[in-house]
Protein backbone atom coordinates (compact mmCIF):
# COMPACT_ATOMS: atom_id res chain seq x y z
CA UNK A 1 0.00 0.00 0.00
CA UNK A 2 3.03 1.89 -0.40
CA UNK A 3 5.39 3.80 2.43
CA UNK A 4 3.72 6.19 4.68
CA UNK A 5 5.71 9.83 4.74
CA UNK A 6 5.63 12.91 7.52
CA UNK A 7 2.56 14.86 6.76
CA UNK A 8 3.67 18.65 5.39
CA UNK A 9 3.16 21.65 7.24
CA UNK A 10 0.31 23.43 6.79
CA UNK A 11 2.64 26.44 5.66
CA UNK A 12 4.42 24.18 3.38
CA UNK A 13 0.98 23.45 2.00
CA UNK A 14 -0.28 27.00 1.25
CA UNK A 15 2.99 27.61 -0.40
CA UNK A 16 2.28 24.67 -2.50
CA UNK A 17 -1.15 26.18 -3.71
CA UNK A 18 0.43 29.03 -4.29
CA UNK A 19 2.46 27.90 -6.91
CA UNK A 20 1.19 24.88 -8.21
CA UNK A 21 -0.68 26.75 -11.27
CA UNK A 22 2.53 28.04 -12.29
CA UNK A 23 4.44 24.51 -11.97
CA UNK A 24 1.56 23.03 -13.95
CA UNK A 25 2.08 25.84 -16.74
CA UNK A 26 5.62 24.93 -16.96
CA UNK A 27 5.46 21.40 -17.31
CA UNK A 28 2.39 21.64 -20.18
CA UNK A 29 5.10 24.53 -21.84
CA UNK A 30 8.28 22.57 -21.34
CA UNK A 31 6.60 19.39 -22.77
CA UNK A 32 4.56 21.39 -26.15
CA UNK A 33 8.67 22.30 -26.88
CA UNK A 34 10.38 19.29 -26.81
CA UNK A 35 8.34 16.06 -27.16
CA UNK A 36 5.69 17.09 -29.67
CA UNK A 37 2.55 15.20 -27.17
CA UNK A 38 0.35 16.16 -30.18
CA UNK A 39 1.50 13.31 -32.08
CA UNK A 40 0.43 10.58 -30.25
CA UNK A 41 -2.25 12.53 -28.00
CA UNK A 42 -3.54 14.25 -30.88
CA UNK A 43 -4.87 18.03 -30.90
CA UNK A 44 -6.41 18.09 -27.85
CA UNK A 45 -2.63 17.60 -26.27
CA UNK A 46 -2.23 20.81 -24.74
CA UNK A 47 -5.81 20.45 -22.91
CA UNK A 48 -5.04 16.96 -21.91
CA UNK A 49 -1.86 17.93 -20.47
CA UNK A 50 -3.01 20.64 -18.53
CA UNK A 51 -5.64 18.50 -17.26
CA UNK A 52 -3.37 15.86 -16.36
CA UNK A 53 -1.12 18.04 -14.23
CA UNK A 54 -3.98 19.66 -12.24
CA UNK A 55 -4.87 15.64 -11.30
CA UNK A 56 -0.76 15.58 -10.17
CA UNK A 57 -1.57 18.87 -8.02
CA UNK A 58 -4.51 17.34 -6.45
CA UNK A 59 -3.48 13.82 -5.82
CA UNK A 60 -0.45 15.44 -4.82
CA UNK A 61 -1.75 17.64 -2.37
CA UNK A 62 -3.98 15.05 -0.52
CA UNK A 63 -0.71 12.58 -0.81
CA UNK A 64 1.10 15.31 1.50
CA UNK A 65 -1.96 16.88 3.66
CA UNK A 66 -2.87 12.93 5.03
CA UNK A 67 1.12 12.11 5.21
CA UNK A 68 0.12 9.15 2.79
CA UNK A 69 2.42 7.84 0.54
CA UNK A 70 0.12 4.96 -0.71
CA UNK A 71 -1.97 7.77 -2.35
CA UNK A 72 1.25 8.22 -4.45
CA UNK A 73 1.71 4.26 -5.41
CA UNK A 74 -1.76 3.99 -5.96
CA UNK A 75 -1.54 6.48 -8.33
CA UNK A 76 1.36 5.25 -9.90
CA UNK A 77 0.01 2.24 -10.80
CA UNK A 78 -3.29 3.82 -12.05
CA UNK A 79 -1.30 6.10 -14.65
CA UNK A 80 0.72 3.11 -15.78
CA UNK A 81 -2.70 1.36 -17.18
CA UNK A 82 -4.66 4.65 -17.90
CA UNK A 83 -2.65 6.92 -19.50
CA UNK A 84 -1.50 5.25 -22.53
CA UNK A 85 -5.16 5.35 -23.44
CA UNK A 86 -4.78 8.83 -24.05
CA UNK A 87 -1.36 8.61 -25.80
CA UNK A 88 0.60 9.54 -22.72
CA UNK A 89 3.50 7.40 -22.53
CA UNK A 90 5.06 6.26 -19.34
CA UNK A 91 8.33 7.88 -20.40
CA UNK A 92 6.82 11.46 -21.26
CA UNK A 93 4.71 11.07 -18.20
CA UNK A 94 8.27 10.91 -15.96
CA UNK A 95 9.74 13.63 -17.95
CA UNK A 96 6.62 15.70 -17.25
CA UNK A 97 6.88 14.66 -13.26
CA UNK A 98 10.12 15.96 -13.03
CA UNK A 99 9.81 19.25 -14.81
CA UNK A 100 7.16 19.52 -12.63
CA UNK A 101 9.65 18.48 -9.46
CA UNK A 102 11.94 21.40 -11.11
CA UNK A 103 9.60 23.76 -11.38
CA UNK A 104 8.16 23.64 -7.80
CA UNK A 105 11.87 23.83 -6.87
CA UNK A 106 12.32 26.81 -8.32
CA UNK A 107 9.03 28.78 -7.17
CA UNK A 108 8.94 27.52 -3.52
CA UNK A 109 11.35 28.31 -0.91
CA UNK A 110 13.76 25.88 -0.44
CA UNK A 111 12.99 24.58 3.00
CA UNK A 112 9.46 24.14 2.26
CA UNK A 113 10.46 22.31 -0.98
CA UNK A 114 12.43 20.19 1.45
CA UNK A 115 9.38 19.42 3.18
CA UNK A 116 7.37 18.06 -0.12
CA UNK A 117 10.42 16.40 -2.04
CA UNK A 118 10.21 12.77 -0.35
CA UNK A 119 6.62 12.87 -2.12
CA UNK A 120 7.85 14.25 -5.56
CA UNK A 121 10.53 11.73 -5.33
CA UNK A 122 8.49 8.67 -4.40
CA UNK A 123 6.12 9.48 -7.28
CA UNK A 124 8.66 9.81 -9.88
CA UNK A 125 10.78 6.88 -8.54
CA UNK A 126 7.49 4.79 -8.14
CA UNK A 127 7.35 1.39 -9.88
CA UNK A 128 6.51 2.98 -13.45
CA UNK A 129 7.58 -0.53 -15.04
CA UNK A 130 5.22 -1.49 -17.99
CA UNK B 1 -28.95 0.73 -35.70
CA UNK B 2 -26.21 -1.55 -34.46
CA UNK B 3 -24.47 -1.03 -31.26
CA UNK B 4 -21.02 -2.04 -31.02
CA UNK B 5 -20.21 -4.20 -27.85
CA UNK B 6 -17.13 -4.53 -26.19
CA UNK B 7 -15.57 -8.00 -26.51
CA UNK B 8 -14.61 -8.57 -22.85
CA UNK B 9 -12.07 -11.52 -22.24
CA UNK B 10 -11.10 -13.44 -18.73
CA UNK B 11 -7.82 -12.75 -19.26
CA UNK B 12 -8.64 -8.49 -19.19
CA UNK B 13 -10.83 -9.01 -15.84
CA UNK B 14 -9.11 -8.10 -12.38
CA UNK B 15 -12.01 -8.46 -9.84
CA UNK B 16 -14.47 -11.17 -10.90
CA UNK B 17 -12.86 -14.43 -10.72
CA UNK B 18 -13.79 -17.88 -11.64
CA UNK B 19 -13.45 -19.25 -7.96
CA UNK B 20 -15.59 -16.35 -6.20
CA UNK B 21 -19.12 -17.06 -5.12
CA UNK B 22 -21.60 -16.33 -7.80
CA UNK B 23 -18.73 -14.97 -10.12
CA UNK B 24 -20.57 -16.42 -12.66
CA UNK B 25 -23.70 -14.78 -12.41
CA UNK B 26 -21.79 -11.70 -12.02
CA UNK B 27 -19.70 -12.41 -15.35
CA UNK B 28 -23.48 -12.95 -17.00
CA UNK B 29 -24.79 -10.05 -15.70
CA UNK B 30 -21.80 -7.83 -16.60
CA UNK B 31 -22.33 -8.91 -20.41
CA UNK B 32 -25.60 -8.45 -20.51
CA UNK B 33 -24.85 -4.53 -18.91
CA UNK B 34 -21.93 -3.74 -21.47
CA UNK B 35 -23.98 -4.95 -24.51
CA UNK B 36 -26.86 -2.42 -23.12
CA UNK B 37 -29.56 -5.24 -22.37
CA UNK B 38 -30.13 -4.10 -18.79
CA UNK B 39 -33.71 -5.71 -18.80
CA UNK B 40 -31.91 -8.40 -19.12
CA UNK B 41 -29.29 -8.11 -16.35
CA UNK B 42 -32.24 -6.77 -14.15
CA UNK B 43 -34.12 -10.15 -15.05
CA UNK B 44 -30.88 -12.10 -14.04
CA UNK B 45 -30.86 -10.52 -10.99
CA UNK B 46 -34.78 -11.04 -10.05
CA UNK B 47 -34.49 -14.45 -10.94
CA UNK B 48 -31.41 -15.13 -8.91
CA UNK B 49 -33.04 -13.43 -6.05
CA UNK B 50 -36.26 -15.76 -6.39
CA UNK B 51 -33.86 -18.77 -6.76
CA UNK B 52 -32.68 -17.49 -2.98
CA UNK B 53 -29.66 -15.77 -3.58
CA UNK B 54 -29.87 -12.80 -0.65
CA UNK B 55 -29.87 -9.00 -1.71
CA UNK B 56 -26.82 -9.38 1.08
CA UNK B 57 -24.97 -11.70 -1.66
CA UNK B 58 -26.22 -9.88 -4.67
CA UNK B 59 -24.91 -7.00 -3.50
CA UNK B 60 -21.01 -8.25 -2.10
CA UNK B 61 -20.60 -10.84 -4.54
CA UNK B 62 -22.68 -9.07 -7.94
CA UNK B 63 -22.87 -5.88 -8.12
CA UNK B 64 -20.01 -4.39 -5.88
CA UNK B 65 -17.44 -6.74 -8.38
CA UNK B 66 -18.93 -5.52 -11.32
CA UNK B 67 -18.42 -2.11 -10.11
CA UNK B 68 -14.74 -2.43 -9.58
CA UNK B 69 -14.53 -4.52 -12.70
CA UNK B 70 -16.24 -2.02 -14.74
CA UNK B 71 -13.53 0.70 -13.55
CA UNK B 72 -11.08 -1.16 -14.24
CA UNK B 73 -12.08 -1.89 -17.90
CA UNK B 74 -12.80 1.67 -18.12
CA UNK B 75 -8.85 2.39 -16.82
CA UNK B 76 -7.66 -0.24 -18.82
CA UNK B 77 -9.21 1.72 -22.15
CA UNK B 78 -11.51 -1.88 -22.34
CA UNK B 79 -14.47 -0.18 -22.38
CA UNK B 80 -15.62 3.79 -23.19
CA UNK B 81 -16.74 6.15 -20.12
CA UNK B 82 -20.39 6.04 -21.32
CA UNK B 83 -20.57 2.33 -20.45
CA UNK B 84 -19.06 3.09 -17.34
CA UNK B 85 -21.74 5.57 -16.74
CA UNK B 86 -24.60 3.61 -18.43
CA UNK B 87 -23.80 0.05 -15.87
CA UNK B 88 -23.22 2.62 -12.72
CA UNK B 89 -26.81 3.64 -13.12
CA UNK B 90 -28.21 1.06 -14.57
CA UNK B 91 -26.99 -0.95 -11.16
CA UNK B 92 -28.63 2.16 -9.19
CA UNK B 93 -31.99 1.85 -10.52
CA UNK B 94 -32.14 -2.44 -10.11
CA UNK B 95 -30.94 -1.23 -6.24
CA UNK B 96 -33.97 1.46 -6.54
CA UNK B 97 -36.13 -1.18 -7.74
CA UNK B 98 -34.99 -3.79 -5.35
CA UNK B 99 -35.67 -0.92 -2.16
CA UNK B 100 -38.83 -2.90 -1.01
CA UNK B 101 -37.13 -6.06 -0.70
CA UNK B 102 -34.69 -4.49 1.86
CA UNK B 103 -36.85 -3.79 4.97
CA UNK B 104 -36.56 -6.10 8.06
CA UNK B 105 -39.58 -6.75 10.43
CA UNK B 106 -36.94 -6.27 13.12
CA UNK B 107 -35.80 -3.10 13.91
CA UNK B 108 -33.04 -1.49 15.57
CA UNK B 109 -34.12 2.24 16.96
CA UNK B 110 -30.61 3.05 15.80
CA UNK B 111 -30.37 5.58 12.58
CA UNK B 112 -27.82 6.42 9.93
CA UNK B 113 -27.19 9.24 8.19
CA UNK B 114 -25.17 8.43 4.49
CA UNK B 115 -23.44 11.15 2.47
CA UNK B 116 -20.69 12.31 -0.07
CA UNK B 117 -18.99 14.83 0.71
CA UNK B 118 -19.31 18.53 -1.30
CA UNK B 119 -17.68 17.37 -4.91
CA UNK B 120 -17.76 14.06 -4.50
CA UNK B 121 -20.18 12.78 -7.28
CA UNK B 122 -19.48 8.67 -7.18
CA UNK B 123 -22.55 7.41 -4.67
CA UNK B 124 -23.39 4.29 -5.41
CA UNK B 125 -21.15 3.27 -2.84
CA UNK B 126 -22.53 4.80 -0.11
CA UNK B 127 -26.04 3.78 -1.40
CA UNK B 128 -25.17 0.58 -0.67
CA UNK B 129 -23.85 0.97 2.27
CA UNK B 130 -27.17 2.60 3.62
CA UNK B 131 -28.87 -0.30 2.06
CA UNK B 132 -26.82 -2.70 4.38
CA UNK B 133 -28.01 -0.73 7.13
CA UNK B 134 -31.49 -0.76 5.93
CA UNK B 135 -31.70 -4.73 5.85
CA UNK B 136 -30.03 -5.23 9.46
CA UNK B 137 -33.03 -2.68 10.85
CA UNK B 138 -31.23 0.51 11.20
CA UNK B 139 -33.22 3.37 9.81
CA UNK B 140 -31.14 5.12 7.27
CA UNK B 141 -30.81 8.87 5.45
CA UNK B 142 -28.75 8.51 2.37
CA UNK B 143 -28.15 12.14 1.31
CA UNK B 144 -26.39 11.12 -1.93
CA UNK B 145 -23.83 12.33 -3.97
CA UNK B 146 -21.90 16.17 -3.22
CA UNK B 147 -23.92 17.18 -0.34
CA UNK B 148 -22.44 20.33 1.69
CA UNK B 149 -21.09 20.07 5.19
CA UNK B 150 -23.88 22.06 6.70
CA UNK B 151 -26.43 20.03 5.30
CA UNK B 152 -25.06 17.16 6.73
CA UNK B 153 -24.54 18.53 10.30
CA UNK B 154 -28.30 19.65 9.93
CA UNK B 155 -29.05 16.20 9.26
CA UNK B 156 -27.74 14.57 11.90
CA UNK B 157 -28.94 17.61 14.08
CA UNK B 158 -32.53 17.16 13.02
CA UNK B 159 -32.57 13.19 13.21
CA UNK B 160 -30.41 12.37 15.87
CA UNK B 161 -28.38 9.88 14.24
CA UNK B 162 -26.13 7.53 15.69
CA UNK B 163 -24.10 6.98 13.27
CA UNK B 164 -22.76 8.87 10.27
CA UNK B 165 -21.14 7.45 6.63
CA UNK B 166 -19.31 9.42 4.57
CA UNK B 167 -18.37 7.90 1.01
CA UNK B 168 -15.47 9.29 -1.37
CA UNK B 169 -14.31 7.69 -4.55
CA UNK B 170 -11.26 10.31 -5.17
CA UNK B 171 -8.40 11.10 -2.77
CA UNK B 172 -8.56 15.04 -3.64
CA UNK B 173 -12.42 14.95 -1.66
CA UNK B 174 -10.10 13.31 1.77
CA UNK B 175 -9.69 17.02 2.84
CA UNK B 176 -13.67 18.04 2.53
CA UNK B 177 -14.23 14.62 4.29
CA UNK B 178 -11.55 15.89 7.11
CA UNK B 179 -13.67 19.31 7.20
CA UNK B 180 -17.20 17.62 7.60
CA UNK B 181 -15.79 15.51 10.36
CA UNK B 182 -14.22 18.33 12.30
CA UNK B 183 -17.63 20.04 11.54
CA UNK B 184 -19.71 17.37 13.20
CA UNK B 185 -17.60 17.02 16.45
CA UNK B 186 -18.04 20.51 16.74
CA UNK B 187 -21.52 20.56 16.66
CA UNK B 188 -22.13 17.89 18.41
CA UNK B 189 -19.02 17.78 20.78
CA UNK B 190 -19.59 15.11 23.53
CA UNK B 191 -22.46 13.42 22.19
CA UNK B 192 -21.15 12.77 18.46
CA UNK B 193 -22.55 10.46 16.49
CA UNK B 194 -20.24 7.92 15.57
CA UNK B 195 -17.63 8.06 12.09
CA UNK B 196 -17.24 5.96 9.32
CA UNK B 197 -15.64 6.63 6.28
CA UNK B 198 -15.78 4.38 3.22
CA UNK B 199 -14.66 4.06 -0.64
CA UNK B 200 -11.47 3.68 -2.76
CA UNK B 201 -8.91 5.94 -0.56
CA UNK B 202 -9.20 3.85 2.44
CA UNK B 203 -9.26 0.86 0.57
CA UNK B 204 -5.11 1.63 -1.42
CA UNK B 205 -3.85 3.54 2.09
CA UNK B 206 -3.59 1.65 5.15
CA UNK B 207 -5.09 3.44 8.43
CA UNK B 208 -6.00 6.38 6.45
CA UNK B 209 -8.67 6.56 8.05
CA UNK B 210 -7.77 7.42 11.37
CA UNK B 211 -5.81 10.28 9.93
CA UNK B 212 -9.24 11.89 8.55
CA UNK B 213 -10.43 11.81 12.08
CA UNK B 214 -13.30 9.27 11.68
CA UNK B 215 -13.60 6.33 14.01
CA UNK B 216 -13.75 3.13 11.99
CA UNK B 217 -13.31 2.54 8.19
CA UNK B 218 -14.18 -1.37 6.58
CA UNK B 219 -13.84 -2.76 3.29
CA UNK B 220 -17.28 -3.56 2.84
CA UNK B 221 -20.73 -2.73 3.83
CA UNK B 222 -21.05 -5.79 6.12
CA UNK B 223 -17.98 -5.54 7.69
CA UNK B 224 -19.37 -1.53 8.33
CA UNK B 225 -22.90 -2.88 9.87
CA UNK B 226 -20.58 -4.73 12.09
CA UNK B 227 -18.36 -2.07 13.21
CA UNK B 228 -21.09 0.77 13.83
CA UNK B 229 -22.59 -1.67 15.81
CA UNK B 230 -19.73 -2.53 17.46
CA UNK B 231 -19.04 1.19 18.27
CA UNK B 232 -22.46 2.79 18.79
CA UNK B 233 -22.40 -0.51 21.93
CA UNK B 234 -19.30 1.07 23.16
CA UNK B 235 -20.37 4.58 23.11
CA UNK B 236 -23.77 2.91 24.87
CA UNK B 237 -21.85 1.39 27.26
CA UNK B 238 -19.56 4.15 28.30
CA UNK B 239 -22.61 6.73 28.70
CA UNK B 240 -24.52 4.21 31.18
CA UNK B 241 -26.55 2.17 29.05
CA UNK B 242 -29.72 3.91 27.70
CA UNK B 243 -27.95 6.15 25.46
CA UNK B 244 -30.13 7.83 22.30
CA UNK B 245 -28.17 10.49 20.19
CA UNK B 246 -29.75 14.10 20.68
CA UNK B 247 -31.95 13.04 24.05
Amino acid sequence: MGSELARVSEDTLKSFDEVCAKAEAAVVAECLAADSPEEKMGPEAEGMLRNGMQFVTKMLRASMQFGAGGILADQVQWGKTRLPEYGAGVEMVRRNLERYAEALRTHMPAEMFEELEPYLTQLISGDWSE
Amino acid sequence: MATAVPTITQAMLRFISGGAAHADLALRYMKRMLAHERQEAFKLAEEALDEGLTIRDLYLDVLQPVQYEIGWLWQTGKISVGHEHYCTNATQLLMASLYPRLFRATQKDLRMVAACAEGELHELGVRMLADFFEMEGWDTDFLGANTPRDGIVRMIEETGAEALAIGVSMHYHLSEVERVIEAVRKAFRGDEPIILVGGYPFRTVDNLWENVGADASAPDAASAVEAAEALVTRQTEAKGGAYKHGQ
